[in-house]
């Protein structure tokens, strides 16, 4: 796309210069005068209400799921309104998009940003640190974070980085790989299973060259390096080394009887869950443990659709609300994260039909009548209940085991 | 020129966010890398696959069947593929030509192949074949008017009659002059759409491969993607692109005032 624009657009200044140089100077002109300061933050709740009402608010968030949609869009926007008049604007934008707007804005020493609050992962939270492009530390000044265990280290550690009040939890997710119990009535549960799985039914795995991709990548690495927390803490280029050896070599023994075999891979989930709708493959997977039943619901996948976790563990992790370090309304935004780490929004979001994603809460510090409800919650049904795997989750890696992944997946797997 | 001075400028470490300072680094690993040659070579091919067979469907829809192109049905349905966006036409090859498409469900019907498996691949392949009938698909219609125009603006047809009093026979005449005629005046067009193919995005993305990789998805790649200490590469490449774009436009300028003269 960058090419596309970028070709006509060289070849038009190649013909045009001196009209195009004037266009930008007026663009940067207007830039420089819609430049403003984002206002003080307030120091007590009762004052951030106060500033934070009556205003609209700018989110940035992924938007391909239509259920993660109708949640904002019919559930926060309405009650955002009705408590405080807050005009919630929802933008579309992932990862990489809200990581380029911050820096393009803080390379063109933009003070006031285009955002107020983004939906990010461990891997945007990661990113935005390194630029400084977090507001923080804010989450100690919402009501509702009296109502998260913050010991937890799925919710306070983000790949393997302290969060210290720059993010605040949103869900809590795990990584499932989505079967179809019809073509697939045993899934293989273990390493050597899916080994032998797919060598018998060729064609019907593959994985995805994305962050989803490389999260399964972890969780096998973790499993070949000893399991459990042999990963945990800073960067090991000598442990990295060893497990990702064993890692490739495993991967390279699939590599043949994967899907097209072998010599390309689908570019995320939504595309493997299309492939495994039309039995293109026999499985997907998701970050989000519940994932399946949203997609049953969507009727993007037959009911006959199921989850399993390997036995040797998947990845558990947080999705965060973050502020733009420039966001020019820091009130209204941490009233709208408050309200979204709320009983009643966290609950909404929790069931299937709504959502399916998992609280951030901890339901021991729930007033008692939340409690009862949230350990009502209408069960899941295609997704393996959440007891069930919590026993299985693993952490997520220092980020440098990521990059490193993505790398060395091109180099010994993509391009050999 | 001020985004190429700033990409200049990002690819030695100039500028950016996280830039250390002057440094050859960049230039050095994405020269020495390889990714970037194949990839422009890649595009290069697809492009020209793709450019020779709309320009040859469509000057002969255009020369032979210049009659059926004034009717309203035909018209319409030759030209529907004109307000197409680029990304549902690739929806559209997919779902045709994927080892689970129609394509492939009729073959199947008909007994032609036991499995989908068993049915060729033509999306995500190496040969990007997908990649090259969707361009062609959104380019013959494009070229059919064009040269339709060209036809009637410059009186061609007053040319092949004259061609013709003069004893050349219908192939002379198109092989001497109609056709090196609508191609010289097109010429701009089938530049830009040269650099268009190679420069694409969304529709490689869908129906390519992982590797090799046409330009704009291994550049998007390397720009959005999570080692942010991989941006001055992109920058690098995305000028290595521009370069190579300039490079065309000038030895095909130079071409046609050297055919013109």
């Amino acid at each position: 796309m960058i090419l596309a624009v970028a070709a006509p657009v060289a070849t038009a200044l190649y013909m045009n210069m001196k009209k195009y140089i004037l266009i930008f100077g007026l663009f940067l002109l207007v830039a420089a005068c819609r430049q403003q300061d984002a206002a003080p933050v307030p120091s007590t709740w009762e004052e951030m209400v106060a500033a934070g009402s009556n205003t609209t608010v700018h989110l940035m968030m992924w938007q391909g799921d239509p259920f993660i949609n109708s949640y904002i869009q019919q559930f926060v926007k309405p009650r955002v309104k009705e408590l405080y008049n807050i005009d919630l604007q929802v933008a579309g934008g992932q990862g990489n998009q809200i990581v380029s707007l911050l820096m393009t804005e803080k390379e063109a020493g933009k003070r006031s940003s285009a955002i107020d609050m983004m939906w990010i992962n461990g891997e945007t939270f990661y990113q935005l640190r390194q630029i400084d492009g977090l507001y923080g530390p804010f989450t100690d000044r919402l009501p509702n974070a009296a109502l998260v265990d913050w010991n937890n280290p799925f919710i306070g550690i983000d790949f393997q980085q302290p969060i210290e009040g720059y993010e605040c939890p949103w869900g809590n997710v795990q990584m499932a790989i989505i079967y179809d119990s019809l073509l697939t009535p045993q899934p293989p549960l273990t390493m050597e299973a899916l080994q032998q799985y797919v060598q018998e039914n060729p064609g019907t795995f593959t994985i995805p060259n994305d962050f989803t991709g490389m999260t399964l990548l972890k969780a096998w690495l973790i499993a070949l390096a000893g399991g459990g927390d042999a990963l945990d803490g800073p960067f090991s280029e000598e442990r990295y080394r060893k497990a990702s050896a064993l890692l490739w070599e495993y991967v390279r023994s699939l590599q043949p009887y994967m899907w097209k075999g072998g010599k390309t891979f689908p570019d995320g989930p939504a595309t493997m869950h299309k492939l495994l709708a039309n039995g293109e493959i026999h499985f997907s997977m998701s970050n989000n443990d519940g994932e399946v039943d949203n997609k049953v619901l969507q009727q993007l996948l037959p009911p006959t659709a199921r989850a399993f976790v390997f036995s040797s563990g998947t990845i558990q992790n947080a999705h965060y609300m973050g502020i733009a370090q420039g966001a020019p309304n820091k009130a209204g935004a941490m009233l709208v994260i408050n309200f979204l780490l709320s009983p009643e929004a966290q609950y909404h979001k929790l069931q299937p039909a709504v959502w399916g994603d998992g609280t951030v809460l901890d339901r021991n510090r729930l007033p008692e009548e939340w409690q009862e409800k949230f350990n009502n919650v209408p069960g899941r049904t295609y997704a393996p209940q959440r007891s069930a795997i919590d026993s299985l989750a693993l952490m997520e890696l220092a980020p440098e085991y990521m990059i490193r992944l993505f790398d060395d997946f091109r180099k010994e797997i993509i391009e050999k | 020129m001020i985004s190429a001075a700033y990409s200049l400028l990002y690819s030695l470490g100039l500028t950016g966010l996280l830039s250390q300072g002057w440094t050859l680094t960049y230039w050095q690993q994405v020269v020495t890398d390889g990714n970037i040659w194949i990839s422009l070579l890649y595009s290069l091919a697809i492009a020209l696959s793709a450019m020779g067979i709309s320009l040859t469907a469509a000057l002969y829809l255009s020369l032979r069947h210049k009659a059926a192109l004034q009717q309203k049905t035909t018209a319409y349905l030759l030209f529907l593929p004109l307000g197409i966006p680029a990304v549902v036409a690739a929806f559209f090859t997919y779902q045709m030509l994927a080892p689970s498409g129609l394509l492939s469900r009729v073959s199947y019907a008909w007994g032609l192949s036991e499995s989908a498996a068993q049915f060729p691949s033509l999306v995500n392949d190496s040969l990007a074949i997908g990649i090259v009938i969707t361009h062609i698909i959104l380019a013959i219609p494009y070229f059919t008017v064009l040269f339709n125009n060209i036809y009637l603006s410059e009186n061609v047809a007053d040319l092949e009659q004259v061609s013709n009093n003069l004893g050349s026979t219908r192939r002379q005449t198109l092989r001497v002059i109609v056709i090196p005629l609508l191609l010289k005046r097109a010429m701009a067009s089938i530049v830009m759409f040269l650099i268009f193919v190679m420069g694409s995005y969304e529709i490689p993305l869908l129906l390519g491969v992982s590797d090799p990789r046409m330009l704009s998805p291994l550049i998007a790649d390397k720009m959005f993607r999570f080692d942010l200490t991989d941006k001055p590469e992109a920058h690098a490449m995305l000028l290595i692109y521009l370069l190579s774009v300039i490079a065309i436009n000038l030895f095909v300028l130079k071409r046609t005032r050297l055919y013109a003269s």
